[in-house]
């Protein structure tokens, strides 16, 4: 890594440079100065990061956000030095007025610096205990006797609020679950006594109520500690709750920074306007009509399927060995009982591993109920034509690259269902496919790409509109919108929305984010492990959550500093 | 229509330029002295009997041994002469259109029926799957040079079988990569989507598996194909493969082994053209790999 | 949980006398098909007597079924009939040569590890740099230069044009250099190969990044984060070079004339003395099952998400 000692653009930091003699002494904090990472290439460099200047003052969380390909994490591993090797840096970035870049990968003011990541279960070592992991780290930065170090570690461990500190210190990552991991991390960065302590997206691939642990384990120590905390994460919202001050990065570049409360109310870049605008918000507010009450359908709607799960049991079929030895396999989804009404849509809300995709599959037909009964306009999928009710019932999926053929164009792609079928020729499929592109707001020329060369907001859109090539009655959606960015988020939900009421279609939307599904759904069903907790309406749900855990799931929702402006659905309906 | 700002919108190359995505790929020279290389032996073997200047069987006594141009030899016979005085170019021609001839129908025979059961292991499942698996286990378990050995002891050395056994070679790998694939793919959204508009199964393996783990098993068939010349020239060599009177690059060095003492170049020619072979094919297939590979993009 | 170790060690053992089972019964179809028995493993000179005693022996006069069992039964009381080559009971035949092969086989093996192993692991480490493409071209020479064309080069270069060495044969430990070489310089080249990839894919793994973030030394990085991850795959392909030893040695044998399991096969085959082929193909298949056990057993010791305890949450 060379990195020049000198910032390059002059400018607004050439101002702070000034002020820095006055700062160092009392008042430690990070500096970026004209930051910028590059790649360097025969044809003129390629800039992953753009001269990023931003200051953090001491004890403080500052949130930087940006969609996917902005930059963040490589100015994050910019900072801890461990970006990949053909990468290049300029700029400096003072901590303590020391500056972090021009520092070698083993001098002292390198090991202020600590750094966690987004898939703490695959930065741990998986041959190594994570004792041996910790020992290690402590011996190296502490300088510490073998058995003084094992002291250290198990307290590390304890601070980190993890249990048993003893028994986890023999225990291999692949035992302990993505949280756990997260919290050994934490652990880990802990261990070399940082003063910066730089986050990755340290929660994006954690359950939401874990999600609100880590995060607020995360404030706790900053707070003990005074560390200076640098996050990088996609979400707006946890942005707003825990961060002090807000950086937003585009394409690479610094567009805004401020308070938190100053850049949700008053935005100055287009792109920040439109993250604020694509806040999710709980209890149906974006809704365009009133929800009407149930059983009293308007005479346009009649064209959804209705859906009822009743008593459905689900246990994946075991393996031939497990099943001489005799023993049953465990229960996916216990006795699910709701119903979806012929033209609503209804959001299934649980974490992972609650059984909602497998609710999903069984809706789409592809399991069969072990016990029980799922029935589509009151007749159980098994009564149907096979392919009466595949033209009934259209999936959309959670990955939208994953569901479209990579070499297949577009176009092919979307008119395939009428010409497997046999409905259309293929000319005719195709214009009709060409119609729905445009209905689902692609432009022409989108046709005649690969799935590769378009972005993921509008692969989702090419896989909504082949889903509704054959005309479905009922859409079943797996967190169709939780692999995107969050505007793209707000742009599909919104088209979802437009659609099902226009044709009037029946929707079960699957999600684990409780803020998605609020915003598209009249009605609630929360799963917890393999069962029906808590169903009802959108609006009621939300206001007055009976079991514990749709409480624990409506309370790790972030909210943000500024109340008023993003928990519209909570506050106003629990105190109205 | 809503303006999606997404930065990849910008960065997708136009369709045109859909076969060179990533870094620029330039031809080093060693790449290009295989293709080089490969071509020769391509059209060297496709014009086999107009080039050579002898009968493959042609002795002559008076020029036994002779050495090649650049050894002090005559221009009558360029690459020298063996043993009993046959032209070595000429053999050398024969024997690069037999290796390559083998090679090819033994690659494609391996690649089809490796394939053709690793989809059906896929997609039947159940004992079908624990039978080809078991297969692959076993056939994994016995090294291919042992159950060719058996297999000549018990049948004997003709072409036609010669041909099947070494195109027994390697299925295992193909049935086991396209099983894998198959599975892995089927899990897709692409295929479960397909599913779910009731396209039946050939038409999904034909038109959504297939083209999407084409490459990999290409990636295969080039890791091969150089193993199959050389289990092919090893046999030969051992005089278990290819017989006399037809000649092949394995069978040539086996009999230079004789004058190693005299005539070197009887054994070393042979040997050369087999190494730059298999070294040709390798540095292709890294090439095609690093194109190919899903891993690698 | 102990019973989970246990458990997958015994599916393990099961998996492996499986094969054994295939692999003894496909060798049975192949005997079938290969036309009458009498004259198949007796070869031509046989007499009337031996013929009768023969029929008995292996059940010709009953149904295949049958045939079948007393074959399952013959191999495992280790009666596989006599080499008519050589006038010698076959197993105890093949077993003369095994300590020959034995010797060549590991001293070629240990010359490959200690070649191999630190050539790749320096490839892997200055990855694109000068020692990489000159490792990785030894590797590649190593794969495409056939056996048998490095052991004439070495016979010419290394007997006939400077004498050191014999060129064949079995007696001293000067007739071993040669054979070792050949055999060592390609399993080298494989082992090269194996460990610079493995390698690499561990160095740029995220942990690999994460413990480099916790500034790490980097010899610690190396011995103690990299190299055990790293070993995972390089004890596959050693161990597969250990389980087709005899096959792998059948060539360089031939050629060197050395008197192990490698050059009694092809010389059997050669002469159709099948009650010997058939004893080295079982050998062989046994060979391979038995170290692809030991090396699945190994790697719930080296890989902790395999197998073993399982402790906390």
């Amino acid at each position: 890594m060379s990195a020049s000692p000198q910032p390059i653009i002059a400018g607004p930091g050439h101002r702070r440079q000034g002020e820095r003699a006055l700062h160092v002494m009392k008042d430690a904090h990070l500096r970026l100065n004209g930051l910028s990472v590059f790649l360097p290439d025969d044809h003129g460099d390629k800039h992953i990061v753009q001269d990023v200047s931003l200051n953090v003052p001491h004890g403080e969380l500052l949130a930087l956000i940006g969609e996917s390909g902005s930059g963040k994490s490589m100015t994050c591993s910019a900072l801890a030095g461990i970006l990949p090797a053909r990468m290049r840096v300029q700029g400096t970035a003072l901590l303590d007025g020391v500056d972090l870049l021009a520092a070698p990968q083993c001098a002292p003011s390198r090991s202020s610096t600590a750094i966690i990541f987004q898939n703490p279960s695959q930065c741990l070592n998986p041959v190594r205990t994570i004792g041996f992991q910790l020992v290690e780290t402590v011996r190296m930065h502490r300088g510490l006797a073998k058995r003084q170090a094992r002291t250290a570690a198990l307290d590390a461990l304890s601070d980190v609020g993890l249990d048993g500190p003893e028994r986890l210190m023999h225990a291999y990552p692949h035992q302990l679950s993505g949280g756990m991991n997260q919290r050994v991390m934490i652990a880990l960065a802990l261990a070399t006594d940082p003063r910066l302590l730089i986050a990755d997206e340290p929660t994006s691939s954690l359950d939401v109520t874990t999600q609100r642990q880590i995060l607020d384990l995360l404030e706790d120590l900053r707070r003990q500690r005074t560390m200076t905390v640098l996050m990088v994460t996609h979400d707006l919202s946890v942005a707003l709750e825990r961060a002090d001050r807000i950086g937003v990065l585009h394409d690479g570049r610094l567009v805004e920074t401020g308070k938190a409360g100053q850049v949700l109310t008053a935005p100055q870049h287009p792109f920040t306007r439109r993250l604020v605008a694509a806040l999710p918000k709980l209890g149906g507010a974006q809704r365009s009509i009133a929800p009407d009450t149930v059983g009293n359908e308007p005479a346009n709607m009649p064209q959804g399927a209705s859906l009822a799960f009743k008593g459905v049991t689900f246990r994946y079929p075991q393996g031939r060995l497990a099943t001489l030895i005799g023993r049953p396999a465990p229960l996916t989804v216990t006795n699910i009982g709701f119903e979806i009404a012929p033209g609503k849509c209804v959001g299934l809300i649980g974490e992972s591993g609650s059984g909602k995709s497998t609710l999903a599959r069984l809706a789409l037909g592809f399991e069969t109920p072990s016990s029980g009964q799922v029935l589509v306009d009151g007749k159980p999928i098994d009564d149907w034509p096979r392919r009466a009710y595949r033209q009934a019932v259209q999936p959309i999926f959670q990955d939208p690259h994953d569901a479209l053929n990579p070499s297949l164009r577009i176009l092919d792609q979307v008119a395939e269902p009428l010409t497997v079928q046999g409905l259309a020729s293929r000319v005719d499929a195709r214009n009709q496919a060409m119609e729905r592109l445009e209905a689902v707001g692609l432009p022409v020329g989108i046709a005649s790409r690969l799935p590769h060369q378009i972005s993921g907001g509008q692969a989702q859109r090419v896989v909504i509109a082949r889903a509704l090539m054959l005309r479905p009655r009922l859409l079943v959606a797996d967190e169709a919108v939780s692999a995107l960015d969050m505007t793209v988020q707000a742009q599909i939900l919104t088209l979802l929305r437009d659609l099902i009421e226009r044709e009037g279609l029946s929707c079960l939307f699957v999600s684990h984010d409780l803020r998605a599904v609020s915003t598209l759904c009249d009605r609630l069903v929360v799963l917890y492990r393999g069962q029906v907790v808590e169903q009802g309406r959108t609006e009621h749900v939300i206001a007055r959550p009976e079991h514990p855990y749709t409480r624990r799931l409506l309370s790790a929702v972030p909210k943000g500093r500024n109340e008023q402006h993003v928990v519209t659905g909570v506050e106003e309906l629990v105190f109205r | 229509m809503q303006p999606e700002t997404d930065h990849q919108i910008a960065a997708a190359p136009a369709p045109d330029a859909l076969v060179a995505t990533g870094s620029p790929h330039r031809w080093t020279i060693a790449q290009i002295g295989a293709a080089a290389w490969l071509a020769l032996c391509v059209f060297l073997a496709l014009f086999a009997d107009l080039l050579s200047p002898y009968d493959l069987t042609a002795i002559d006594l008076r020029a036994r041994m002779e050495p090649p141009v650049l050894l002090g030899g005559s221009w009558a016979h360029p690459l020298g002469t063996d043993d009993l005085g046959r032209d070595m170019f000429t053999r050398l021609v024969h024997s690069i259109r037999i290796s390559i001839l083998v090679a090819i129908v033994g690659t494609l025979i391996g690649a089809v029926i490796g394939t053709a059961l690793g989809f059906l292991a896929a997609q039947v499942g159940g004992l079908v799957d624990d039978l080809v698996m078991l297969l692959v286990d076993v056939q994994a378990a016995l090294p291919f040079m042992i159950i060719a050995l058996m297999l000549i002891a018990l049948f004997g050395t003709s072409l036609t079988l010669f041909i099947a056994i070494v195109g027994i070679y390697g299925w295992e790998r193909y049935a086991r990569i396209a099983r894998g694939l198959a599975l892995s793919a089927r899990e897709r959204g692409y295929v479960t989507a397909a599913r779910a508009y009731d396209a039946p199964a050939i038409h999904i393996y034909r038109r959504h598996i297939l083209p999407n783990v084409a490459s990999a098993l290409i990636v295969n068939a080039t890791l091969n194909f150089p193993e199959i010349i050389l289990v092919e020239s090893a046999l030969s060599f051992l005089g278990l493969g290819i017989q006399p009177p037809m000649s092949s690059l394995g069978n040539m060095l086996a009999f230079g082994r004789e004058y190693l003492l005299s005539a070197w170049w009887i054994a070393v020619l042979p040997g050369l053209v087999i190494v730059l072979t298999a070294l040709a094919v390798s540095i292709l297939g890294d090439r095609l790999r690093d194109r190919l590979d899903p891993k690698l993009k | 949980m102990i019973t989970r170790y246990v458990t997958f060690v015994a599916l393990k053992i099961g998996r492996a006398l499986l094969t054994l089972l295939v692999i003894a019964t496909l060798t049975f179809m192949v005997l079938q098909m290969a036309g009458d028995p009498v004259t198949v493993l007796l070869g031509p000179d046989a007499t009337d007597e031996m013929i009768r005693g023969f029929s008995e022996r292996l059940g010709l006069d009953r149904s295949i079924a049958a045939q079948y069992g007393l074959y399952l039964a013959n191999i495992v009381r280790g009666e596989f009939g006599m080499s008519f080559l050589h006038a010698r009971d076959a197993l105890d035949l093949v077993m003369g040569h095994v300590s020959a092969t034995l010797l060549l086989s590991g001293t070629a093996l240990l010359l490959a590890l200690a070649i191999g192993l630190p050539l790749g692991a320096y490839a892997a480490i200055r990855h694109g740099g000068t020692g990489d493409t000159i490792a990785m071209t030894f590797a590649v020479l190593g794969y495409c230069i056939p056996n048998f064309f490095l052991a004439i080069l070495l016979m010419l270069l290394l007997s006939i044009q400077w004498p050191l060495f014999p060129t064949a044969g079995g007696e001293t430990l000067r007739h071993l250099v040669l054979p070792a070489i050949t055999l060592g310089t390609s399993a080298a080249a494989i082992i090269a190969r194996f460990t610079r990839s493995a390698l690499l894919e561990v160095l740029g793994s995220r942990y690999m990044v994460a413990a480099r973030s916790r500034r790490i030394a980097p010899w610690r990085l190396l011995v103690h984060h990299a190299l055990p991850n790293a070993a995972i795959p390089v004890v596959t392909v050693v161990g597969f070079m250990v389980g087709g030893m005899i096959s792998g040695s059948i060539i360089v044998e031939s050629v060197f004339a050395w008197p192990g399991i490698g050059n009694l096969l092809v010389n059997s085959v050669a002469n159709r003395d099948i009650p010997v082929v058939q004893v080295i193909v079982l050998l062989s298949g046994a060979t391979m099952v038995v170290t692809n056990l030991v090396i699945d057993i190994l790697y719930g010791w080296l890989d902790p998400r395999i197998g073993r305890r399982r402790h906390a949450a």
